[in-house]
């Protein structure tokens, strides 16, 4: 009997009791076929080597443990950032189920979407009817002031046609005509959630600029629009209206679900908070420029402006860490002629200050990292001005361009001697780089952990930390909600980072009676 | 033509449970239940019924069987 | 807080329906219902595993979840492939917590995801002959896996591919089970479907295939059906099971592994936790190998006692005494637990919004603490479901089948209950609305709920989560 009122223990210690262990051990040793130990660890041991990684490499079809999620994720994420707006997804409702509840584990947030529900027959005969029936009952009870439509593969395999079923849809007065419905095409196997926001912002800004351009005219609202591409973290959004107000730019962010995704607990369920309204959308053209946060994740949005808006569309790089917030606030200062402000000087100067703190720290450590292009980007270039050094540079949804592009990048660099690029990867394919050439770190997202815990079972020298930084992020509280871009971010990030190091010392070093040094009070 | 399938319960009462539509019911009235003769029109408890081609001997339940609606 | 009359609750569900379109009402009004132990059929009563309505908010998935996500994946020692674009697999990765121990990614595989992450071009040719060089890969790098099971995502099943006759050739190649699963996610109307989908293959593919590897049985032999070990639930399970003198062969499928899989037609009974999601494969073990089954329910002591008496009537004296002794040596922790935490849960009012059995199963749990449901329904349940589940009600408790988020949210303002138990998509709308929450699916990162040691940690979780400070926090004090 393992329970008492005293000390109640769930799953872990509960099934460290004996007879818990004795319990397991019985089951593996009389019911599951299950090989002995010995050969079990022969054979981890084979998974971590050299051949193993030549086979795990020479994959062509299989994917073990991907780093990417698929489109109509994006398009959500998109949507939510939207006044007022209903994310509405035309397929299977299982997609839907999985997107929200992706969502709500790594914002702890509700998530409002719904699908049409696509069933067989709609296989057979098109999801015409879902998108009557589904347009009616969501207007009805959800009141929205626009309603954002993507799709899952299933629609999009069986070939429907959004615009013409919205259409007709108004026609026939299932939602007043005058409801917004901006759509994107969404497939999950083309591209991935990066790609699934393009398209929806895409769509949406199409959606209400295409026909409307006569009476447009460049910089004539004064305001500078940014598109933050797909962002998980919460302070990003702020940090950048921070930086702008700072400046005294008048700004817009096309999406913004800053506050929907993060709502108070104060008696009241919010299903729609803030977000870009659908006037801002419409008057975004109207802007001095239109900057682009994750440039990789939004070329579709980019050709359509380049083509419609004729705005300068100035290319930047994301703003993560020193030069490229730098570099991004000196743009921001050439468009609007607004100067840089004495506060972010200030805490330029701060940033500057803790990096100088901290060097000694990071100055030579080796960092593998994963994620999305223009994540993996802003950290290696944040990572070489610290004075670390990159080393696999894995991105599961870059393109070949991109790879060839952020090698040459990082050769150019005397901190990127050591990295690799590895495109169209998957964290299984890391899990052999890393046991068979071992950096200090690894930076990612939670499914990261697994191979934290495979490379510290084959010995604690073997153990490559984990540092969450990326989405999803299920498996700690709130990071979310901190900020990764900027001046505010790179302080963030640094301090993460720098104390991953020294607590992986402690651990290191918590041996007593051994390793009595380096086990310090002070840093 | 839906396949059914018919078991005892605990209390030995005759269980009717058709797969098509997860409808399990008690058997509540069968029209040949003899030695001699079994099946026919089978009512269940919620009044569904269905008509068993009969058989010269009861079957060994738990069995599956193919019942028309009657 | 009073509960309300058969009237009020009748007119509460009219309230909420009124906001329906006309078509839409109708459907809906046929899913929701007060409860009246006076009938003995549920089912007669509220319409279940219909279609969802499109654009209603509804917490449903698809066969594909049910499949992989709820039947084959907790299978540890097999690979299941989830066959198509990149999302479904990604979305279903390790989490739900049907805990298992062994080497991950060397004999088990459990948190891993194994995609055929279908590009255009695969959706254009066609996915087979991809399928057919996974399977050498997979054989390549996993060669302990035990086998390999396709989980069709909804393209497969659009664009004609014949994973059946890949499946076939693959299995012959590599010498192991690979098991071609069409759950495809727009087949059916919820999970429900690829529960039912992937007992067919589980039936097709392994079950009545190779039983013969010289496996000894013992009159006390039982499996466990239906228990996907949740936080170690079905641990918790064995354990009692174990302690009055049973032997379990088989756990499907938390922990399971094939050969648990393979030898159940050995068993003197079935064990059926999950009613809805295995009750398929129970009833044809029934049919082809004579194995009784019966349903029991490891939620809270009173029905774990009745479970397990009702479990040792199939069994001789001596398991007849194990079972007793096993209920008098828990009886003092019950007890002490009891005396613990009914004072402080006494009276307390839950809403349920679960699965396919839960909804019912755990009813008698909260009771054990002296607490009242006072609402309940399924995501997915059948007709057999709610049958099940009057009997377990008292007078005027509603019902709702296939609930939408908004319906829910109508009767939770009206009700105001002092916790709600349901799935992750809820969790943060009622956490905010100030409304004590925990997490029915995933037993919200805690567990294991079944049986004794079990029922504990229930106790400890649902008195931490309505008696935590912070929701009385709600409102800043210099508002009124």
């Amino acid at each position: 009997m393992s329970q008492s009122t005293e000390q109640i223990k769930p799953c872990y210690p509960l099934f460290m009791e004996p007879e818990y262990r004795d319990l397991l051990a019985r089951k593996a040793s009389e019911c599951e076929d299950k090989p002995d130990k010995a050969f079990l660890e022969e054979k981890f041991l084979w998974t971590t080597s050299e051949e193993y990684k030549t086979l795990n490499f020479q994959r062509e079809m299989l994917t073990v443990n991907p780093a990417k999620a698929c489109q109509p994720l994006g398009s959500l994420l998109c949507s939510l950032g939207f006044k007022g707006t209903l994310p509405y997804i035309h397929g299977s409702q299982g997609c839907i189920a999985y997107f929200r509840t992706y969502f709500n584990r790594h914002f702890k947030e509700p998530v409002a979407c719904v699908s049409d529900s696509m069933t067989e027959d709609a296989a057979v005969f098109g999801g015409h009817k879902n998108m009557h029936a589904g347009l009616q009952n969501a207007y009805a009870l959800y009141k929205p002031e626009m309603i954002a439509v993507s799709t899952t593969c299933m629609a999009e395999v069986i070939g429907d046609d959004l615009n013409a079923f919205i259409t007709n849809a108004k026609k026939d007065g299932m939602i007043p005509e005058d409801v917004p419905t901006p759509f994107a095409h969404t497939p999950s196997f083309v591209g991935s959630h990066v790609t699934g926001y393009d398209a929806m912002m895409e769509g949406t800004l199409r959606y209400f600029t295409v026909n409307d351009m006569a009476d447009k005219k460049v910089g004539s609202n004064g305001k500078l629009n940014i598109i933050t591409g797909f962002e998980t973290y919460l302070g990003n959004y702020r940090v950048v209206r921070r930086m702008l107000n700072e400046m005294g730019v008048d700004h817009v962010l096309l999406s913004d679900p800053s506050e929907v995704l993060d709502t108070p607990a104060d008696g009241e369920y919010r299903m729609y908070q803030g977000g870009t309204s659908v006037a801002e959308l419409k008057d975004a053209p109207n802007a001095i420029d239109t900057l682009m946060l994750q440039p990789f994740g939004l070329s579709k949005t980019r050709k359509y402006m380049e083509e419609t808006w004729g705005q300068p569309l100035s290319k930047i790089k994301p703003p993560m860490g020193l030069t490229w917030t730098d570099e991004f606030l000196m743009k921001v200062s050439e468009l609007t002629g607004k100067a840089i402000p004495a506060s972010l000087e200030l805490e330029r100067g701060r940033l500057v200050d803790m990096m100088g703190d901290s060097h000694t720290w990071l100055h030579g450590r080796t960092f593998s990292l994963y994620g999305d292009p223009d994540f993996v980007e802003g950290m290696c270039q944040f990572l070489m001005e610290l004075g670390a050094e990159p080393k696999h540079v894995l991105c599961h949804n870059g393109n070949k361009l991109w790879a060839k592009r952020m090698t040459k990048w990082l050769k150019e660099n005397p901190y990127g001697q050591q990295a690799e690029v590895h495109m169209g990867k998957d964290l299984w394919h890391l899990r052999s780089l890393v046991f068979t050439d071992k950096p200090d770190f690894l930076i990612g997202n939670s499914y990261g952990k697994f191979i934290q815990r495979d490379t510290f079972h084959k010995g604690p020298e073997h153990e490559v930390p984990l540092i969450r930084i990326g989405f999803p992020i299920f498996d700690r509280h709130h990071l979310h909600r901190s900020t990764t871009l900027g001046y505010e971010g790179a302080m963030t990030l640094l301090t993460t980072l720098v104390n991953a190091v020294m607590e992986k010392l402690d651990r290191d070093t918590i041996k007593y009676g051994e390793t009595d040094y380096n086990y310090d009070l002070v840093r | 033509m839906p396949k059914v399938m018919l078991r005892r319960d605990s209390d030995g009462l005759l269980i009717c449970y058709v797969p098509k539509k997860d409808l399990e019911g008690k058997v509540a009235s069968l029209e040949f239940d003899q030695p001699g003769k079994w099946g026919g029109r089978m009512v269940l408890d919620d009044g569904t019924a269905f008509h068993i081609e009969p058989l010269d001997a009861p079957p060994v339940f738990p069995a599956e069987m193919r019942a028309s609606r009657g | 807080m009073s509960v309300l009359t058969r009237e009020e609750a009748q007119g509460l569900i009219q309230r909420v329906l009124e906001v329906y379109p006309e078509e839409a009402r109708a459907e809906r009004s046929q899913h929701l219902m007060v409860s009246d132990p006076a009938t003995e059929q549920g089912s007669s009563c509220i319409t279940s595993n219909r279609k969802s309505l499109p654009g209603v908010m509804t917490a449903r998935g698809c066969a594909y979840a049910g499949s992989k996500g709820v039947v084959w994946g907790p299978i540890k020692d097999m690979i299941h492939l989830s066959h198509g674009p990149v999302g479904c697999g990604q979305y279903s990765r390790a989490g739900r917590r049907n805990y298992y121990v062994g080497y991950t990614g060397v004999n088990t595989f459990g948190t891993m995801n194994f995609t055929s992450d279908f590009q255009e071009k695969d959706i254009v040719f066609g996915g087979d002959k991809k399928l057919a060089k996974i399977l050498e890969e997979v054989e390549t790098l996993f060669p302990l896996s035990k086998g390999i099971s396709v989980q069709s995502e909804c393209p497969v099943g659009l664009i004609g591919d014949d994973i059946e006759a890949v499946a076939r050739k693959g299995t012959e190649k590599i010498g192991k089970p690979v098991v071609p699963v069409r759950c495809e996610g727009f087949r059916g109307v919820s999970q429900s479907l690829g529960h039912h989908i992937a007992n067919d293959t589980i039936r097709d593919h392994l079950l009545d295939s190779g039983l013969d590897d010289g496996f000894v049985s013992s009159p006390y032999d039982v499996a466990i059906i239906g228990d996907y070990n949740i936080g170690g639930d079905a641990w918790s399970s064995r354990i009692l099971l174990e302690e009055m003198g049973l032997r379990v062969v088989a756990q499907w499928s938390g922990d399971g592994t094939l050969a648990e899989i393979k030898r159940t037609p050995k068993v003197k009974i079935n064990l059926l936790h999950c009613y809805r999601s295995m009750n398929y494969i129970s009833r044809h073990m029934e049919a082809k190998y004579g194995i009784p089954w019966m349903e029991y329910n490891f939620f809270g002591p009173t029905k774990i006692a009745a479970s397990l008496r009702a479990i040792a009537e199939h069994f001789d004296d001596k398991i007849k005494e194990g079972a007793e002794k096993v209920i008098a040596k828990y009886q003092p922790m019950v007890e002490a637990i009891n005396a613990k935490y009914i004072p402080r849960l006494q009276g307390k009012r839950v809403m349920l919004y679960v699965g396919g059995l839960r909804p019912r199963h755990v009813v008698g749990a909260y009771e054990d603490l002296g607490m009242e449901v006072v609402g309940t329904g399924y995501e997915f349940g059948h007709n057999d479901d709610y049958d099940r589940t009057t009997k377990e009600l008292g007078n005027t408790t509603l019902i709702y089948d296939d609930v939408s988020e908004f319906e829910l949210e109508q009767f939770v303002s009206r009700i105001k209950p002092d916790l709600i138990g349901a799935g992750i998509k809820e969790k943060y709308v009622y956490q905010k609305m100030g409304i004590p929450f925990r997490q029915m699916h995933s037993w919200d990162y805690s567990g294991p709920y079944h049986g004794y040691d079990g029922y504990a940690i229930f106790a400890r979780d649902i008195d931490m989560t309505v008696n935590n400070p912070c929701w009385k926090k709600m409102k800043a004090p210099w508002k009124s």
